[in-house]
């Protein structure tokens, strides 16, 4: 397979999965929102700080209101962290792959950036928010399937993994990060308010009933984030991520670097442990992890995807 | 709402799908029957049936000259064009002839340059063209094939007779918009292709890998061929992509390629360097080796002609096959299939007024308005003047233009192209069109089954090109009879 295009695809990829998770945040806090009780309203700059936009926003926008950043973040197509921009980054590389996709892969893409582009301006109100957000995120789980059933075990279903576990890892990390700054900040007394936003965190990853039967039916910080951490059965954990990213590049020439950094931050994991969330080992085990998908990403540019 | 199909007039024109009486042609029956049996609403669904199919497909063309994505969808005509079996097989023949003798020509060109002493074309024409490359010069691709992929415009005049209008051997694109066209006919149409026997044009990509494969220099079972492109911003980039995608191999990009110390071509992989045995080129001679050619080109691939010249790798088309195709050459074509086949040609060609002849250079100017001026070294449809779609300004200053360097126009009588129903509007009207059928000349020679046929959407143009307004239509041909 050709270096550029491997690339190409690890791209296409984490942009598809950054717009499936987009789309599952903005849910999942939107009904958040709406949960919450009076007087213990979440700012809208919260889900900003999971992105890391709150500059950008800041910079673009006069006020902080739900319309404001709802469509910064799905309808923007400047904001290069909105879903219109991470479809159109997707169908973008899925173009210029499509040799080696087949064609219900890149089909089901083109029509993702055709459905968001047309429907995106119009489902920033809330009566039309939801069903735009899960059509979105049924479509890319289209795609997914698609990979899954009909894709041979090649470097293109290779790379395509790879990509996804790779965004997957760094958006659970960084709402992760940044719901347990918001509950810390709040008073620590105030379980309902905890537990509303564990559960909610739980549900836009698909997990809160796989979180339920295997732990039980209280959600709190530390056994919500043990579980979406180091849940060795869990597909969506950061342990079952990692391990998946391992076994897929052990496979290749030219990975002794990449399964080096895979190997680290797998032990970095296993050692978690979230009821010292505050504590600095866990802090700097987090900020490790925030480093390995960005130093993952830059040595597997290098090593596999720039032609020499 | 009035009925889409009525009061068609074919005028003085000869039309693809009805008679001067109107009645339908043979090849055209079933299908004449078929648009005008459906209501007008059953037809503005198929019409916008093929929109949406088109659109989800993601068959697209871009504009040229530009960095960003000017991606338009595909303009496309519901309404097939017919031609009868027995017809299309005459001019198969012809397509093969002519090709055959062109590619013999810049054989000969290359290295004896027989027919240039003696005379049949005169040297200083080719010498002294741009297209001529001497870098290529003491070579000879196997089989003498140089222009393995062509595209030959025809057009039909009044009374229906095929002429070749210009003939493109360097990287002619259109292909996948003939393939993609029927692909779009089968979904919208499927009940018309019970009632005919139409001759399937899926078979191309295997016909250009099986003739790709001839050209390998390693006689190995699957050679690596790839094509390769200037990149996502060429206004062809979609076919590249298609064409690779139906042969399964590898869609490169000029710095995924290297020319290695053995002069072996090498594509970059994830697992590392492996040898390319030949090389489908969608890319411009004067862009392909900046070794050689441009030196400033960032799409081509340093060392490619050095090693094309060792026979380690095969290049298609073969660099330089352009100096056939000059406009100018196009006026010796009759001669050419002559001097090396011995055989009148079978497809004639449109008449035409070299600028460079004094005597014809008079004729011209003094029958512009009823002439098209052409440059030698156009294409896209550009840079020509239509005498009788032109202002007296026009005519004067292309008088002046064409005495200054005549060398570079020719001239030719305005052929009243045929025409054929086509969806506008909500009706059904004539509209101009052409053909260009794709010829393969490897170890063997194959015709595609009809064609691109594009066709000029505004009233009366004569402009089929897709970046002037031109749309397109499924090419049937037809056992007639069926």
């Amino acid at each position: 397979m050709l270096a550029q295009v491997a690339g190409r695809i690890f791209w296409m990829s984490r942009y598809l999965e950054r717009s499936e998770s987009i789309a599952r945040i903005v849910n999942a806090y939107s009904q958040l929102i709406m949960d919450l009780p009076r007087g213990t309203e979440l700012e809208w700059n919260t889900i900003l700080k999971i992105f890391g936009l709150e500059e950008a926003f800041e910079s673009r926008e006069l006020y902080l209101t739900e319309y404001a950043v709802i469509q910064f973040l799905i309808a923007r197509i400047n904001n290069s962290s909105s879903l219109k921009y991470s479809v159109k980054k997707a169908q973008e590389n899925a173009r210029i792959s499509r040799t080696v996709l087949t064609e219900e892969v890149w089909e089901s893409i083109n029509e993702l950036q055709i459905y968001v582009n047309e429907c995106a301006d119009r489902s920033v109100p809330r009566k039309n928010r939801y069903l735009f957000l899960d059509e979105v995120v049924g479509r890319c789980q289209m795609v997914n399937g698609l990979m899954i059933t009909n894709q041979c075990r090649d470097h293109i279903y290779r790379f395509s993994k790879i990509g996804h576990l790779i965004e997957r890892i760094d958006l659970s990390l960084r709402t992760i990060d940044t719901l347990s700054h918001v509950t810390q900040a709040r008073n620590h007394q105030d379980n309902a308010f905890e537990t509303l936003i564990w559960a909610g965190m739980l549900r836009s990853l698909s997990t809160l009933g796989m979180y339920r039967r295997a732990v039980g039916p209280m959600v709190d910080a530390s056994s919500a984030i043990n579980f979406v951490v180091s849940e060795e059965s869990l597909p969506r954990s950061i342990i079952f991520c990692l391990r998946s990213i391992r076994s897929a590049i052990s496979d290749l020439k030219n990975s002794n670097r990449l399964v080096r950094l895979v190997d680290t931050a797998i032990k970095s994991v296993t050692k978690f442990n979230a009821n010292k969330i505050r504590s600095k080992t866990t802090q700097q085990s987090i900020a490790r992890l925030y480093n390995f998908t960005q130093k993952f990403t830059e040595v597997a540019t290098k090593t596999l995807f720039l032609p020499k | 709402m009035k009925h889409h199909w009525i009061n068609y007039k074919t005028n003085d024109f000869f039309d693809e799908l009805l008679t001067g009486s109107s009645n339908p042609r043979i090849a055209a029956r079933a299908l004449v029957k078929y648009f005008k049996s459906i209501s007008s609403e059953e037809m503005e669904q198929r019409a916008s049936a093929a929109r949406l199919a088109i659109r989800d497909m993601g068959v697209c063309f871009s504009l040229t000259g530009s960095n960003e994505n000017t991606d338009r969808p595909w303009p496309f005509d519901i309404i097939p064009r017919t031609i009868g079996l027995d017809t299309w097989n005459e001019v198969a023949l012809g397509l093969i002839q002519r090709t055959k003798a062109l590619n013999l020509f810049i054989d000969d060109v290359y290295n004896s340059q027989k027919i240039l002493s003696d005379g049949i074309v005169p040297a200083d024409a080719v010498l002294k063209s741009p297209n001529f490359k001497p870098a290529c010069l003491g070579t000879s691709p196997p089989f003498k094939a140089w222009a393995n992929i062509c595209g030959t415009d025809l057009v039909r005049d009044e009374n229906g007779k095929f002429l070749v209008l210009e003939d493109n051997l360097r990287i002619p694109s259109g292909v996948a918009y003939m393939l993609e066209n029927r692909e779009v006919t089968k979904r919208v149409l499927p009940e018309l292709f019970r009632n005919y026997s139409i001759v399937p044009v899926d078979e191309y990509p295997l016909r250009l890998y099986q003739m790709l494969v001839s050209l390998s220099p390693r006689k190995v079972k699957r050679p690596v061929i790839v094509i390769l492109t200037p990149g996502i911003f060429n206004s062809a980039y979609f076919e590249h992509a298609f064409l690779a995608e139906s042969m399964g191999i590898e869609l490169v990009e000029g710095t995924d390629l290297f020319v290695g110390k053995d002069d072996f071509v090498y594509m970059h992989t994830v697992d590392g360097a492996i040898k390319v045995d030949v090389v489908y080129r969608r890319i411009d001679d004067d862009y392909l080796d900046p070794e050689v050619f441009k030196s400033d080109s960032v799409v081509g691939v340093p060392g490619l002609i050095r090693s094309w010249k060792a026979k380690k790798v095969a290049i298609a088309n073969s660099p330089g096959s352009g100096v056939a195709d000059d406009k100018f050459i196009y006026t010796f074509v009759p001669e050419i299939i002559n001097y090396y086949l011995a055989e009148e040609p079978i497809l004639p060609s449109v008449p035409t007024y070299k600028c460079s002849d004094p005597d014809e250079l008079k004729i011209v100017k003094k029958n512009i308005q009823n002439l098209v001026v052409k440059p030698t070294d156009g294409a896209g449809g550009k840079g020509l003047l239509v005498g009788s779609h032109s202002t007296s300004k026009e005519r004067t200053e292309f008088k002046r233009i064409i005495s200054n360097s005549p060398r570079r126009y020719i001239a030719q009588p305005i052929i009243k192209l045929s025409t054929s129903p086509t969806y506008i509007d909500k009706k059904v009207r004539p509209r101009h069109l052409d053909l260009r059928p794709f010829i393969l000349n490897g170890a063997k020679s194959w015709v595609t089954p009809g064609g691109l046929t594009r066709v000029a959407l505004k009233e009366g143009s004569l402009v089929v090109n897709s970046s002037q307004g031109g749309g397109s239509k499924d090419t049937w041909i037809v056992e007639e009879g069926t």
